[in-house]
């Protein structure tokens, strides 16, 4: 399809798990939808040269922080705080995201709170199929449900996902101590 | 797909759907349509898909194990069911007769989980042989970690009575158990002599025939169990030892390059995803990473 599977893992690896910091960035911005920003910048991501990013969230974030700029100058508005913070360009450090990118610990545990959230019959769904790996077939055969609407629960709990992922928030508590973490968010 | 969904639904509708089966001409085109209409429907599309491959890591929440049904001690071939098993690790068990009462459990390149009750449970690490009779399990060679109650766990050498969770290792030379959670009495040579052992309490018989006991720290026994999870928690091993402990799960080698050897990288990691780990070592440490059709290089 668009992506390929190797470019699709590293969005998954690198991008989405750190999205929602730009996203906070993006909060200060209330002339623009932060999604028609973040879905521009994944179609912009999905035709970049990424075996050079060093620093993808980092990147993510120059090539949200572009579309802000190129947004207000197709508006030929321009909010003097919001270009205020443009110009201070105070959200990443540019310094590799090592930790905060291998953090697998911390990805696991919000990837377990995320499927406990989802409706019983979503849950049920998206364990089957994703978990224990079973087809979208099997799992109506198992579930006795029919395979459409194991499609619709599946798309469903991919929605509710993708929400979390966009609300999502760094416990302090728990990430793993010892190590410096990189992308931090500086104000 | 309905047009006054959000994208986000539309996107995951798409996703789901290519899922299931593959798109016919019409939807393919259908889908072609909305992605072209506007730029956020690809930006949501690509997310979509990203969010379906992340999603793939819950995988390790669950295992890369294998479930066993309920069983008794009688001695027959037992059916299985696979609750999780990642498609690059090859399961392989052979639950065989040997002998009165008693099951043989064998693993090669897979983690085998054997649940009998609620209380009791069993896990093989891979390249695991253990016989489980009525009485007590035996570890014959590898590790296993054992969840049970008013059980006896024994190593060639040592004899435990088990009441809470205890890891215990055994090599053609060496042999060690830690307590994981609860109490485990160590039997000693003489009737009616035994060593209370607590959580922590950490056994190691030298070469010399010789006990040593020590404490470890809860995060380090956290570490030494995640293998029980599907995950590798590594702190300390070189970029050799952590390759060495994927390609004892899985099918394709990782290869490190001398240059890369002697590094470290810190964290956790699906066992069942050397790929992943190969990306990790490429982001973190700089290298490059190129494959085979049986080999990930890291150079």
């Amino acid at each position: 399809m668009l992506a390929s599977t190797e470019r699709s893992h590293w969005l998954a690896s690198y991008i989405l798990p750190n999205e929602h910091i730009v996203r906070a960035w993006l909060a200060r911005f209330p002339d623009f939808e932060a999604d028609d920003i973040i879905q521009e910048a994944y179609v912009i991501l999905s035709e970049a040269d990424i075996s050079r990013v060093s620093n993808p969230v980092g990147y993510f974030h120059t090539i949200c922080r572009n579309l802000v700029l190129r947004h207000y100058k197709k508006a030929q508005i321009v909010n003097v705080t919001a270009l205020a913070d443009l110009q201070n360009d105070s959200l990443i450090d540019q310094t590799p995201s090592v930790e905060e990118i291998a953090n697998a610990r911390a990805e696991l545990r919000f990837l377990e709170d995320a499927i406990q959230q989802l409706p019983e019959k979503c849950r049920s769904v998206f364990i089957d199929r994703k978990i224990n790996g079973h087809s979208q077939k099997d799992c109506s055969k198992k579930l006795g449900i029919s395979e459409s609407s194991v499609e619709k629960r599946l798309a469903r709990a991919l929605v509710l996902i993708s929400k979390l992922y966009g609300q999502r928030e760094k416990d302090p508590q728990k990430a793993i101590t010892g190590l410096a973490r990189g992308n931090r968010r500086l104000s | 797909m309905a047009t006054e969904d959000s994208l986000d639904d539309v996107a995951a509708h798409w996703v789901a759907r290519i899922d299931r089966r593959a798109l016919t001409p019409r939807e393919q085109h259908e889908l072609q349509s909305w992605l072209e209409a506007d730029i956020r429907h690809k930006g949501a599309f690509l997310r979509s898909q990203a969010i379906w491959h992340a999603t793939d890591r819950a995988k390790a929440l669950y295992s890369p194990t294998l479930s066993l049904p309920h069983h008794t001690h009688l001695p027959s071939r037992r059916a299985f069911i696979s609750t999780a098993v990642a498609a690059s690790v090859a399961a392989f068990f052979v639950p065989a007769k040997s002998g009165e009462a008693s099951t043989y459990y064998s693993t090669q390149k897979n983690i085998l989980k054997c649940q009998a009750t609620k209380q009791r449970q069993i896990i093989l690490d891979c390249a695991t042989q253990l016989e489980d009779k009525s009485e007590q399990t035996s570890l014959l060679l590898g590790r296993c970690f054992i969840t049970d109650t008013q059980r006896c766990v024994k190593t060639h050498t040592m004899r435990f009575l088990l009441n809470g969770s205890l890891l215990v290792t055994k090599g053609p030379a060496y042999e060690s158990a830690v307590v994981v959670t609860g109490t485990a009495f160590l039997q000693g040579q003489r009737l009616g002599e035994r060593k209370r052992l607590t959580a922590g309490a950490h056994v190691t018989m030298t070469p010399q025939g010789r006990l040593h006991f020590s404490t470890v720290e809860q995060d380090t026994l956290e570490r030494w169990i995640a293998w029980t999870q599907g995950q590798v928690s590594l702190a300390t091993e070189t970029l050799s030892e952590a390759t060495d402990i994927f390609n004892r799960y899985n099918q394709k080698q990782l290869v490190p390059s001398f240059r890369l050897a002697d590094m470290r990288l810190s964290g956790l990691f699906d066992l069942n995803r050397p790929d992943v780990f190969a990306a990790a070592v490429k982001a973190i440490l700089g290298g490059h990473v190129r494959e085979d059709t049986h080999h990930i290089f890291l150079e």
